[in-house]
């Protein structure tokens, strides 16, 4: 038998591709559940005078956090990814999971950009219908 | 001279291999023959039969695409009653997306990914037999009811109040319910056995950078159906328990919603639209490359775009619900994702044009390759509308018209069917001993893509001359028929195109052991040499392209020169190798052909059905037999550590068990948890959501509320039946000698979780809650099933656990059963847990 410790590279190395391959995203999922979620809540359930401004401070303390994370992992994915550690891993794999963890970043900050924008432009609890 | 043997002294395996080993390889993994064929789970076969039924689908749901069409060609026709029409196009629209589209791919899933990573199966065989099995009877029964006017008429979204009992009195509704509640179950269980087969049944060296494109998306397919499927499941289990039962789930008198049910279908139902694009483009990203005869450009950015677009597609439920009066806020937020979206799709497309532009010679204009540049033109125009109908004025004009009805067959039969089909062509040769007619495929071609312009394009137009869809007939004055007459004569061409298609498949396919060997030239490992065992040896793989590197690889592979050349256990087996790198970590015995898995499919359907036409007690008899061949079939798996570490070549010896996280049982259970959280979130979101729709119906004092040392109470039992769990782990006896502790404190642990649940409702029920009553009720006794849904799954995996132990097969080192059980046990806890302080504490604090 063939226990996971004989394998000490198994589960770190399951982190290391789930935080590569869905880290950046998930990021943005956060981002979104938060700014929509928070949306509806305070329009559906709180709606009061004061939504407005607390909707605009909200989406932009999300954004600029979603933002910061997003480019802690363009700028330094080493922070967050532990693969240098990982003597075993060999370079091709190390690049790559690194340059797609760049890339989904830079696709999620722009995703994170778009969406957090909205608030600005448009009033809090308003339905146009 | 020494060149060469060189090169075969690295191989992991030597010539000559020993005689008779190819002749007990085919042995192991005959196909049954005579009826007992059925019984077979090798994935060529099941794979093949998979895709037939699917494709049996599309025939059928556009037949009905054709009557619809026939139906609409002039004005005032009445070919077909409107309750008829109504019937038509729900089944059409379901059939094509649950019935066709997604178990298409997921059998494209089974029949080419062990193929293209050399293995000898996927990990779990007997599963996906199942998941065809379940899905092509319970497909079938539903397909059948528009014959017999049961069909459900409530469109393929099913909105309620239109599909609740006062508007759709009768069982109609309830077959798509129960029917596609069930599909989508055999839809996950097919996903489960995907990824981990993606994960861990790659060949040595195939590193994740080298993976094929395909594997990617249908990794991301496979995610996606875990993640979004729960969410129109635990819709469905809403919708028939308020037909049924009357919890007011969706009725707005009482505190519920119609809009909750369009929030989680379309939680599902967008990604569903990717769910299905995204394997038919990594099937095209598999195709280009071999047309255009050199790899892909810009494989990293591929793999982004598809985790992007898997994740993005996410964010769009709401661009389906903008007519619904949400704030425009909202709205900005969900416009936005949905052009978010458009970027990776984008970068697809170019760098599919750019591998094209750049081919050597010239992009070859085959079968398949007409196909995939029809496909290009298609769905780049499926996509601009998608952009338009994104932006929310433009939505509000088309909406519900035809206009949507051509962007989204735009999008389907560009994004999907088109690839399909150079699918068909291009692999053909891989399974059958002839390929298909050329000259008939571009018959086959021209007739489809020119119909299918014909026949959609004018429907733009009629969209925005604002004929709704839907619609039974029309008037005169309208001035639609033209354009419709028009498109039904496109319709027709589509059909004719099929037909064509069908003819050649007559003509020129024949099953058979070993196709030809690689007639496009393509550099993946499904045109390696193979027979039913997949191929001879496991090869070492060194780039994308090994068949293009490594030009005597297919030679060696048959010679048994690779990995695993022969069956060292005796019985058919795998080879599991590390998530990243691909090295090799043990080797899976996997099961056989089987009945078990066969009879559980039928019961579980009947199971279903019957409780669809309300007969209960046979429903529940075919239930019990259900869970009892699942039972028989599991029992066989966990073979244990019979033999010990085998041979597999260049001086690997690798265990044929193991236990813990690097099992891909282990893996499969964790998948599970997956949807099982998903399904769970799903259900906090609609709590969420309906208090905030209705306040009112929450309580507004601590008065209705029960005694908080009930939740107490049963959050310390959760507790301890998880601990009982992991002490239970840790009195695993050594082989051979088995003593009471370890099923006693099973026992306990499945039973003290019983008793909690019992305490979490029960305390409600005391305190004169009735889920009849408002959507609070509902909400809170839903939380309860849900919960108690896994208790009873931990309750009968126990009692397994138990048997296992008295049988003499569980101890300290065959403990597989008994690891996965208390995984479920923990996250059962996990989520009562959660359950707990929602129903308990939300209405506390919102005092
Ligand atoms: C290839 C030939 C096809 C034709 C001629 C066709 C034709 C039609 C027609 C006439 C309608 C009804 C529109 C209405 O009355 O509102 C319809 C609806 C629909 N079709 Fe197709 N279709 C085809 C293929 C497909 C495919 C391949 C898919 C999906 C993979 C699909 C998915 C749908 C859906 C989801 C609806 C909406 C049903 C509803 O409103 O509930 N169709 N189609
Ligand atoms: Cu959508």
């Amino acid at each position: 038998m063939m226990k996971a410790s004989k394998n000490p590279s198994s589960k770190q190395a399951v982190g290391t591709v789930l935080i590569a391959l869905i880290g950046p995203l998930t990021i943005w999922a956060l981002h979104f559940s938060v700014v929509y979620g928070a949306h509806h809540l305070v329009c559906a359930a709180l709606a009061g005078n004061y939504v407005g401004f607390g909707m605009q401070t909200t989406v932009s303390v999300a954004t600029v956090a979603a933002l910061l994370a997003l480019l802690l992992l363009i700028v330094k994915p080493d922070v967050v990814l532990r693969m240098k550690r990982d003597e075993a891993m060999p370079k091709n794999s190390r690049l790559f999971l690194t340059d797609v963890m760049r890339l989904l970043a830079l696709l999620s900050l722009f995703g994170v950009l778009w969406a957090g924008s909205a608030a600005f432009f448009f009033p809090a609890c308003m339905s146009l219908v | 001279m020494t060149n060469t043997t060189e090169k075969q002294a690295a191989l992991p395996n030597s010539l000559p291999r020993p005689p008779g080993e190819k002749e007990e390889l085919l042995r192991i993994w005959e196909t049954p023959s005579g009826w007992r064929w059925i019984t077979a789970v090798n994935n060529t076969v099941v794979g093949l039969l998979y895709l037939g039924a699917a494709f049996a689908f599309f025939v059928l749901a556009g037949l009905l695409a054709l009557v619809m069409r026939t139906q609409l060609a002039i004005p005032e026709n009445d070919l077909v009653s409107q309750d008829l029409y109504n019937q038509i196009f729900t089944v059409h629209g379901t059939t094509m997306m649950f019935l066709f589209a997604v178990p298409a791919m997921e059998a494209l899933g089974v029949l080419l990914l062990p193929q293209m990573l050399a293995a000898r199966d996927l990990p779990f065989p007997r599963l996906s037999a199942f998941a065809v099995w379940a899905y092509i009877i319970g497909g079938g029964v539903f397909f059948s009811t528009v014959f017999y006017g049961l069909a459900p008429k409530g469109g393929w979204f099913m909105y309620p109040p239109l599909t609740l009992t006062e508007y759709s009195p009768g069982d109609n509704a309830d077959f798509w319910l129960l029917g596609i509640g069930f599909i989508e179950i055999s839809a996950i269980a097919g996903a489960i056995e995907i990824i981990v087969g993606i994960l861990r049944t790659r060949p040595p060296g195939m590193s994740l950078d080298k993976l094929p494109i395909f594997g990617w998306s249908m990794l991301v397919f496979a995610g996606m159906i875990v993640v979004a499927f729960p969410a129109v499941i635990l819709a469905t289990m809403y919708l028939e328990i308020e037909r049924s039962f009357g919890w007011p789930f969706f009725t707005a008198a009482q505190g519920g919603d119609p809009l909750l049910w369009q929030h989680l279908f379309w939680f599902f139902g967008h990604p569903e639209v990717y769910i299905i694009f995204l394997p038919a483009a990594g099937l095209v990203s598999m195709i280009v490359p071999t047309m255009a005869r050199r790899p892909l450009i810009g494989y990293r950015l591929i793999v982004v775009a598809l985790i992007a677009t898997g994740f993005f597609s996410f964010g769009l439920w709401v661009h389906h619900m903008f007519a619904t009066g949400i704030p425009s806020l909202s709205m900005a937020f969900f416009s936005a994702a949905s052009m978010t979206v458009a970027v990776p799709s984008g970068i697809q497309i170019f760098s599919w044009i750019a591998t094209i532009a750049a081919a050597k010679d010239r992009f070859r204009l085959t079968t398949p390759g007409l196909f995939v540049l029809g496909m290009l033109f298609i769905f780049t125009i499926g996509g601009l509308t998608g952009i338009m109908v994104a932006m929310v004025p433009f939505d509000w004009q088309a909406h519900d018209t035809y206009f949507i009805v051509a962007h989204l067959h735009y999008v389907l039969v560009g994004g999907m069917v088109f690839p399909l089909f150079a699918t068909f062509y291009y692999w053909a040769p891989m399974l059958s001993t002839r390929m298909l007619s050329e000259r008939l495929g571009k018959w086959c071609f021209w007739l489809i893509f020119i119909g299918f312009n014909v026949a959609f394009m004018p429907m733009h137009i009629s969209g925005l001359l604002g004929m709704p869809r839907r619609i039974w007939t029309y008037s005169e004055a309208s001035g639609w028929g033209p354009y419709n007459l028009i498109s039904t004569l496109g319709a027709y061409l589509i059909g004719a195109g099929v037909l064509v298609f069908i003819v050649d498949l007559i003509r020129n396919f024949r099953v058979g052991q070993g196709g030809q060997l690689n007639p496009w030239q393509a550099g993946t490992l499904e045109w390696l040499s193979a027979d039913l065992y997949s191929t001879r040896s496991i090869p070492q793989v060194s780039s994308r392209e090994p068949l293009w590197t490594q030009p005597d690889l297919s030679e060696e592979v048959d010679s048994g020169q690779h990995y695993l050349p022969n069956a060292p256990t005796g019985a058919r087996e795998t080879l599991v190798t590390s998530v990243i790198e691909a090295k090799p970590q043990y080797v899976i015995q996997m099961p056989g052909n089987g009945w078990a898995h066969v009879l559980a499919a039928v019961f579980t359907a009947a199971c279903f059905l019957l409780l669809t036409i309300k007969v209960v007690a046979p429903a529940l008899v075919c239930g019990v037999l259900a869970i009892l061949c699942g039972l028989a079939w599991v029992w066989e798996l966990d073979k244990g550590p019979g033999k010990g570490p085998v041979d597999i070549g260049a001086g690997i010896e690798l265990p044929v068990y193991v236990s813990g996280p690097i099992g891909h049982g282990w893996w499969a259970m964790v998948i599970l948890m997956v949807v099982a959280g998903s399904l769970y979130l799903s259900y906090l979101f609609s709590y969420l959501y309906l208090w905030t729709v209705a306040p009112k119906v929450w309580p507004s004092d601590a008065g209705g509320l029960p005694d908080l040392k009930w939740p107490a109470l049963s959050a310390l039992l959760f507790t301890a039946g998880a601990a009982f769990f992991a002490v239970a782990r840790r009195t695993l006896p050594a082989p051979g000698h088995p003593h009471l502790g370890t099923p006693l404190l099973v026992l306990l642990g499945a039973l003290s979780s019983i008793l909690a649940v019992y305490l979490a409702v029960g305390c409600h029920w005391q305190a004169g809650l009735r889920p009849t009553v408002s959507s609070y009720g509902a909400m809170v006794y839903t939380d309860g099933i849900l919960t108690g849904q896994l208790v009873f799954t931990v309750l009968i995996m126990s009692l397994f656990v138990i048997a296992r132990h008295f049988t003499g097969k569980l101890d300290r080192v065959r403990c597989a059963t008994l690891e996965n059980t208390a995984l479920l046990v923990y996250y059962t806890a996990a989520q009562a847990l959660v359950g707990l302080v929602v129903i308990h504490g939300f209405p506390r604090m919102i005092l």
